[in-house]
């Protein structure tokens, strides 16, 4: 279980904004920040965090979709940043991405089948009745009807569109699949099922999930870790069970008790943090949340805490850093 | 017993398309007495915001039979110079999408400003001072400089609390929000909800909630509306929806919620997806995906009935209960 699939050191995402005549750099979007986490094969980390807090750069830039500016990504033990585009390219059979909205991501002119064999195709993974047994196949596994495989994507609603999109990503039996939003976009009795999909085929294929979301009762459900991402950086990571019993980090703790609760009766201490996430193209000195703080001290405005472990579990922000 | 501030009954609201009719509100019947919080919860297609669309004359569609009954009037006989004089003034809206709502080619102060001249009719000086107060109301630092500002300058939090306060600004009576908060952050959600309760508090106004969120729902409601297939198949106040509904589609939607308290490792989930507007069957609506269905179900369209105090519900399984209710 506890064996490393994928090891992010010191990830950082910079893009730069452009001005003027001579498309001079002005600026840097620090959209992601000194990232080090690792994903266990087997298991599915969560990553939440509010828009724009970089969770979706992260998971395109392990997917090398994005070109890291620095750092490295080691999937299974060698480094994948600067690797040659045709190396680049036979690794990412073992990772795949499915997107937050089943409507945009699906190519219209496209048949079902078309789209589920791309990237057996790309990879001439098969070719003629194999490919065809193939799209059968992943029609199947994801709940959809095989005779479905000439039709194209509008004739299919939003759950139906996603589990063609996941269907795609199965395509070439990869170990990791990058789930971006994968349910936002669904109504509420669909989603369950997107879920109990997912879970299933975990089970099933044994896959690693990277689960990217903002709702955290969804993200809660399904992962095993789950770390909190606020302006480019990861603020906690820790076990699920953990981090929804006691949340470290003031955004933890805020970000926790701001989703409300599906029981009337319920009169839970809300904390309302002031404010807006500040930009990312400019983000504060010292800890990146101390402008919305309610524990803020001298140090915090100074100093960036760095991401370490407190009992069992890891935390960036200063108050843990006495004990 | 409070008053009746808006009242619809038996409304239709039918779309006629290329491809024949589609009976997006068909039979609803909801009232909001004055203070309350109603919420209407549905997924897409339901026929949500049509509703709240028909109860400010905003829709493309045409309401074929039923009345809306606002403060005493009837809506649906007004003229669209009288409907001019209530929107805005009497009723108002805050749409899911602040940034669409905005103009953007025109400054926060021009947009809030005309809000408030065309329905207070006040002098010049009074009627910025009247924005700056209303800005400072939903808790936007700076208000002199802010109207100034054009939306795209401001984050979607900031934005949906602009579109607040041009609603409010008039001091309406009933304020329709339509998914306020599907759009933003979490954070920025719960600071919204509590500036929405606030406004509840201080200037009485009615909120007819149009989400899909029973979170939301649980935390802001006091009746709530279920909505299916373009009608309603469960009616009660929020505590009773939580604890003991009726109807199996909002019974499944209820279980179908990952929470932060459960810990089962699978969900339920209602099996087929959502059916769209307009297509019709005999029986009840929701039948092909009802795992109580009955034969009688398939064949036989339910009637919203009672089955308790205050408490309806539109379906078969309940309709014995209701019967005994009546008797």
């Amino acid at each position: 279980m506890n064996e490393s699939l994928l090891e992010v050191n010191h990830l950082t995402k910079y893009f730069p904004i452009k001005k003027g005549l001579f498309n001079r750099t002005v600026g840097q979007v620090k959209a992601v920040d000194g990232l080090n986490f690792t994903i266990f094969k087997g298991e599915t980390l969560g990553l939440v965090g509010e828009s724009g807090c970089g969770k979706s750069t992260t998971g395109r830039s392990l997917l090398q979709l994005l070109r890291p500016t620095t750092g490295e990504i080691k999937y299974e033990g060698r480094n994948m940043v600067g690797l040659p585009p045709e190396e680049l390219r036979r690794l990412r059979k073992d990772m795949q991405m499915v997107f937050q909205d089943p409507y945009a991501s699906l190519n219209p002119r496209m048949t079902v089948g078309e789209l589920i064999a791309e990237p057996l195709d790309i990879h001439q993974a098969a070719s003629g009745k194999e490919r065809t047994r193939r799209i059968d196949e992943l029609l199947e596994i994801v709940g959809l009807n095989s005779r479905y495989a000439d039709r194209y994507g509008h004739e299919f609603s939003g759950g139906q569109r996603q589990r063609i999109g996941i269907a795609r990503a199965l395509a070439l039996n990869p170990k990791l699949i990058v789930a971006d939003e994968p349910v936002s976009a669904l109504d509420v009795s669909i989603q369950s099922q997107i879920i109990n999909l997912l879970q299933d085929l975990q089970d099933q294929f044994k896959l690693t999930y990277l689960f990217i979301a903002h709702d955290l009762s969804v993200v809660k459900h399904i992962s095993s870790r789950i770390g909190v991402m606020y302006l480019g950086g990861i603020v906690e990571l820790a076990n699920k069970r953990e981090l929804f019993a006691e949340p470290l980090h003031p955004y933890t703790q805020a970000l926790l008790s701001a989703v409300p609760s599906p029981d009337p009766l319920a009169k839970k201490s809300r904390i309302v943090l002031p404010g807006d996430v500040p930009s990312p193209a400019n983000p504060p000195p010292g800890c990146a949340f101390h402008t919305r703080c309610h524990a803020c001290m001298a140090v915090c405005r100074t100093d960036k805490p760095e991401l370490r472990d407190v009992g069992g579990r890891q935390v960036a922000c200063h108050l843990y850093n006495q004990a | 017993m409070k008053r009746k501030l808006l009242e619809m009954k038996a409304l239709k609201t039918y779309f006629y398309t290329g491809d024949g009719v589609v009976p997006a509100v068909d039979g609803i019947d909801i009232t909001i007495y004055e203070g309350e919080t109603v919420g209407i919860v549905g997924e897409s297609g339901s026929g949500k915001s049509v509703t709240s669309l028909t109860a400010m004359r905003l829709t493309p569609g045409k309401v074929v039979e039923g009345s809306v009954t606002f403060d005493g009037r009837d809506i649906l006989a007004l003229s669209e110079k009288e409907m001019r004089g209530v929107r805005g003034n009497d009723m108002a809206m805050i749409f899911q999408e602040p940034m669409t709502a905005l103009n953007p080619v025109f400054t926060i102060g021009e947009q809030l400003l005309e809000a408030i001249r065309i329905h207070m009719k006040l002098g010049r000086s009074e009627t910025k001072a009247r924005a700056i107060e209303m800005l400072r109301l939903v808790g936007i630092p700076r208000p002199e400089q802010m109207l100034r500002e054009y939306p795209h300058r401001l984050s979607g939090g900031m934005r949906q609390r602009v579109m607040i306060a041009i609603a409010m600004a008039c001091n309406p009576k009933l304020l329709i929000a339509d998914e306020p908060t599907t759009a933003l952050d979490v954070t920025i959600q719960a600071q919204i909800l509590e500036l929405m309760q606030q406004l509840k508090t201080s200037q009485g106004t009615s909120i007819l909630l149009i989400t899909h969120d029973l979170g939301v729902v649980a935390e802001m409601c006091d009746r709530v509306a279920v909505m299916y297939g373009g009608q309603i198949v469960e009616e009660c106040d929020v505590l009773t929806l939580f604890t003991s509904p009726k109807h199996p589609y909002t019974q499944g939607l209820i279980k179908s919620m990952p929470t932060l308290e459960t810990n089962e490792r699978r969900l339920y989930s209602i099996p087929g997806s959502v059916p769209p507007p307009g297509s019709l069957r005999d029986g009840c609506r929701f039948s092909p995906r009802c795992e109580f269905a009955q034969a009688i179900c398939h064949e036989r369209h339910p009637q919203l009935e009672a089955v308790g105090a205050g408490h309806s519900a539109r379906c078969w399984l309940h309709a014995a209960e209701a019967k005994e209710a009546f008797q």
